[in-house]
């Protein structure tokens, strides 16, 4: 209660104790919401006590990054394919008078580019993730 | 369950407090219950942490028909520069293994 109160007002200050901000970030984590976990991790200052526990969700909010840029990308591969194979075979004369192939596209190509946005901004993350590391 | 123990020993415990407190000029009861507060908070975020990594274990993507090797090439590549983590992991995966063959 007194946490909910007082934590979320006090959060962008970085006065907040190391644990705080830990506990938050495996939340954000838990919810694969790197950005906010980043920003978190960026706040907190990992006091001496609590540095390995600190580089250890860093770490741990690394990894993730890397997950979810795998599903991505594996995505990215599979959508490509099928975008390849649309366009082969919208082609062939018995498929020119047929919209869905063309919609079909539209929506793969639109799902691509969000992917392809998604993989941008994690590799973003992973990087500034590997920043904080150093400091 | 006794009310007149409990009182008694709440009186003994704040006189003992309270020549402490007069003797060395520290505050021991509060020094005390930091320290046990500290204890507990980091045994919740160290379980914490724990949970999490379970989780994100989990979250790897593997097939059921993957081998152990495989599964370990699997966890070094993403675990590249993570030695911490990397150790958690294999930590629990032959934990698992040992459960399971046991």
């Amino acid at each position: 209660m007194l946490k909910r109160v007082l934590g979320k007002p006090l959060e962008n200050t970085g006065a907040l104790p190391t644990r705080y901000y830990l506990h938050e970030i495996l939340r954000s984590l838990d919810h694969d919401n790197i950005g906010e976990a980043v920003k978190l991790l960026r706040m907190s200052k990992g006091a001496l006590i609590d540095k390995s526990r600190w580089e250890m969700v860093r770490q741990q909010v690394v990894f993730r990054c890397r997950v979810l840029k795998d599903g991505h990308s594996r995505r990215i591969g599979s959508i490509e394919k099928k975008i390849r194979e649309l366009r082969k075979h919208g082609k062939l004369p018995w498929q020119w008078f047929q919209k869905r192939p063309v919609e079909k596209l539209g929506q793969y190509e639109e799902t691509l580019a969000l992917e392809k946005r998604a993989q941008a901004l994690l590799e973003k993350y992973e990087i500034e993730l590997k920043e904080i590391g150093k400091r | 369950m006794s009310i007149p123990g409990a009182l008694v020993g709440a009186l003994i415990g704040l006189g003992a407090e309270i020549a402490l407190r007069e003797m060395t000029g520290l505050d021991v009861i509060e020094g005390i219950l930091e320290i046990i507060g500290a204890g507990f908070g980091l045994i919740r975020i160290d379980r914490r942490i724990y949970e999490s990594t379970v989780k994100l274990l989990k979250g790897v993507d593997i097939r059921p028909d993957d081998d152990y090797q495989r599964v370990l090439r699997r966890i070094d590549e993403l675990t590249v520069d993570l030695p911490e983590l990397r150790e958690s992991f294999l930590k629990l995966m032959e934990a698992g293994v040992r459960a399971k063959t046991a």
